[in-house]
Parts: C-alpha cells; structure tokens; sequence
C-alpha cells in the first residue's frame, strides 16, 4: 500500500502532513481515473474537453510558433542568397519545360471535358474547403496528429480528408470551433483503401506509427513492386479517389512496406477537401431525388 | 505600508511559475518545426518536472497543478486523457517517500534514479494505453521515448534549476 507519510525520519517529512492532503491527493487519483475511463468508453464529454483544449492551446501554440517561424524565415532567407544564381538556373530551366507541359495539360482537359460529357460522367467533386496552418504536432509513442487552425467556423467537420500538394496527409478526427486534430495516415490507427496505380489492384494503408506503412489485403496474386505508385482507390468514401499517397520501398513475401508522398515530418500548410462521395454516383439526376 | 508589487510578482513566480515554465517547454516541443523524423520522440517533460522538484524542492507541489499539468501533457501527447494526471500523481506519492535517497547525492545518482523511475513510469503508461487501445501497444516506440527522456534529464533539470536559482535571488 502505498504510504503517503514519510514517518519518523528523511527529507520528505511535511509534504503530505497538512490536513486535508491525503484526499486531495485520492480526489484528483479519482478524477483522473474517472477521466481515463470515460474515455475508453468514448463518452460524448471527454471530445468535448478536448476540443475545448484545443481551442484554447492553439492561439497559444500561433504565438509561440512566431519567434520560429521567423527564425525560420531567415535561415531560408540566407539560405535562398547562398543558392540563388544556381536557382535562377533551375528556375529557367523549369520554364521551358513547364510551357511544353501547359500545352499538353490544356489539351488534354479539353479533351476530357469532352469525354466526360459523351459519358454524362460528372465532374471530379474534390474542391478545397481551407488551407489551415498546422500549429502543433500531436504525438507521442502511441499517437501521429497534427493540431490545424481551421475548426467548425470555416465548415470543418469530422472525417475529412486533408492532403498537401503532394499527396494524402490524414483525416480529420476532432474539430473544435477554431481548431481540428488531424490523425495523420502513419498513425496506428489510421487504415485508407488505396489501390496500385499499374495494376488497379486494391489493398488497404495501415498506419504503423513510423515513418513507412503497411499496404496489406491485397489480393492473393498480388503484383507489386518497389517503385510503384499508391493512390487513394476512394472505397469507404473518406477519400476522394485517385489522390496521390505514396510509393512503395520495400516488397518481401506478403509484407509491403510503403513511403507516404506528402512529407508528414515537415508541414506548414495543409489542404482540408470538401469531398462529398455521393456526387461520385455516376449518372446522376438530382433532379428526381 | 503595503507590500510592493515586486514582491508579489516574486510570491506568483515562486507558486505558479514552475508549473507555467513546464507546461511551456511541453508546448514548444510541440511546434512544428522542421524535425526530419525526429519530431515524434518527445521528452517526457512532465515527468522530468515532477521528479526535479520532488528532489530539490522542500514545498510540496499543489495537487491541482499537477493534474493540470497531467493533463496539458495528455493533450499534448495525444494520450488520453486522465492517463499522465494519473501518472505524475503517482510518481509524486512514491518519490516523496523515498526523497531521502537523493538529497545531497551527485548528479549521477540522480540521474539513475531518475532514469529508474522514468523506466517505471512508461512501463505503466504502457500497460495504460494497451489497455485503453484493447491491444499490446508495439514496446519500440516506448523504448525510444524512454531513451529520450532520459537523455533530456540533463537539460531539463538544468532549465529547471536555473529557473529556481533566478526566482530565489529575489
């Protein structure tokens, strides 16, 4: 049992000497389990508290986050005068060839608006609902998520889903009225349906709290190899389809180990989707609902 | 006459200001900072702060602070929420008890003790979150924190003694 005083002798004498001590110490014991049970039971008042944290530690955290986000800003400043004969190079470089790009992409969408009339196929339903700045990360052993500076006030809502330019980030899982927590794709719990890009063949992302994942139940002839593309296949309809969200770096046996695109270690701004899988219904006629 | 507001700016910085300066460094760990996969293993701050002040302090550290700070750490960790409360308040009992071992020993000692209790105290955090997941929780990523919070100790307590020195100068 344990003994809250330290008896006749040692330093410790008078820490749990004034009255009343014992059970504050047994009151907040209490509360505290009381807390940790409610959430196992995923009782409704424990999201509210903490989405209410949230709210609360998020200004805090945009305040803080200013002294280093100029101390950032200055080293990339620096950094930017050190390379930039050789990034004007680059950047040239990158002109020419993005011109002959724009030429072929804008072919290519008057082509497939034309095809998708043909088709009465609607039009792709993934939009930008906000950019939100990620003000903190959330983690520890056990736990990927990330704290954004947009909340129910800009129309976030549970589920989500939140990418960067260059591919899938995570969903959002709890949304306070100015802030949400993101759980990022790595995280354990986290499972997306994706498919391979060369061969179509679904499987599922299973997060395992590192920096690679798992692509499990894929189908037993499965044909996947190091270097192959992973795309979101927007079966549960969280995801949108076909969002870009990693590569594969390992293949041995059954286990497929893959990278994700976006780079989860180092995110400033974030994208959250509007995505709404029933305009994904092909043939639609809203008219007769 | 009354007393100057120096002296309750000092009354204020003594009392609250331990538990705002670890609840501060447990925030900035959490600043998105360019980290290049290092980002996730944090220190276990709180913990350092509890077994610091146990250590070098003679006041006893009010329970209420210490569940706020639990909690701040729960948030911040994404651990749920009651679990480092629970925790801390239970490191807190045991080593009050056993303070005698550390005071007036060399850092060392400290250290070890503290790196024994850090060992003790994520193990238990451990079987918590198995149990609040309804799984065996994979024991590496523990390990590593465990590694890097004892590896901060040095820091940390440095942090938290020269905050202590400053405040009792006035």
């Amino acid at each position: 049992m344990i003994r809250l005083s330290s008896g006749t002798r040692g330093s410790s004498r008078g820490l749990f000497d004034r009255p009343g001590r014992r059970l504050a110490i047994s009151l907040i014991l209490l509360l505290s389990l009381t807390l940790f049970i409610l959430g196992k039971v995923e009782h409704p008042a424990i999201t509210k508290i903490r989405t209410g944290m949230q709210d609360i530690i998020t200004p805090v955290m945009a305040v803080l986050s200013v002294p280093v986000e100029w101390a950032s800003d200055l080293s990339d400043w620096f950094g930017g005068l050190v390379s930039i004969y050789d990034d004007n190079e680059r950047l040239r470089e990158d002109n020419t060839r993005l011109r002959d790009w724009k030429a072929i992409a804008e072919r290519l969408d008057l082509e497939n608006t034309r095809l998708r009339q043909q088709l009465n196929a609607p039009e792709s339903p993934v939009d930008t609902l906000v950019t939100p700045r990620v003000v903190a990360v959330q983690g520890g052993p056990y736990v990927r998520s990330v704290l954004v500076n947009a909340g129910a006030d800009y129309g976030v809502r549970d589920g989500l889903a939140v990418t960067t330019r260059k591919g899938v980030v995570g969903r959002v899982l709890m949304v306070g009225a100015a802030a949400s927590r993101v759980l990022l794709i790595t995280d354990f719990n986290s499972r997306v349906p994706v498919r391979v890009e060369r061969t179509g063949q679904n499987g599922v992302a299973v997060g395992r709290n590192s920096q690679l994942l798992s692509l499990q139940f894929l189908p037993v002839d499965m044909d996947v190899v190091v270097g192959d593309r992973i795309l979101t296949s927007g079966d549960g309809g969280v995801f949108p389809p076909d969002l870009p969200f990693g590569e594969v770096v390992a293949v041995a046996d059954a286990a497929v180990d893959i990278r994700t695109l976006a780079d989860l270690e180092n995110l400033d701004f974030v994208r959250i989707l509007k995505f709404d899988p029933r305009t994904m219904e092909p043939g639609e006629d809203k008219e007769g609902l | 006459m009354a007393a100057p507001l120096t002296h309750y700016i000092t009354l204020v910085a003594r009392g609250v200001g331990p538990f705002a300066l670890a609840a501060l460094l447990v925030l900035l760990m959490r600043l998105p900072v360019q980290t290049d996969g290092l980002g996730w293993a944090m220190p276990h701050v709180t913990l350092a702060f509890v077994f610091y002040w146990i250590v070098h302090n003679q006041k006893a550290i009010p329970v209420l602070a210490l569940f706020l700070l639990g909690l701040v750490e729960d948030f911040a960790s994404g651990a749920p929420l009651g679990m480092n409360p629970m925790i801390l308040i239970i490191v807190y009992v045991l080593l009050a008890n056993q303070r005698r071992f550390f005071i007036n020993r060399s850092f060392a000692v400290c250290w070890a003790g503290f790196a024994f209790i850090a060992s003790a105290a994520l193990a238990f955090s451990w079987l918590l979150e198995s149990f609040y997941r309804g799984q065996p929780m994979p024991v590496g990523p523990l390990f590593l924190s465990l590694v890097v919070t004892i590896a901060a100790y040095p820091i940390l307590g440095g942090i938290f003694g020269r905050y202590q020195q400053s405040v009792q100068r006035y």
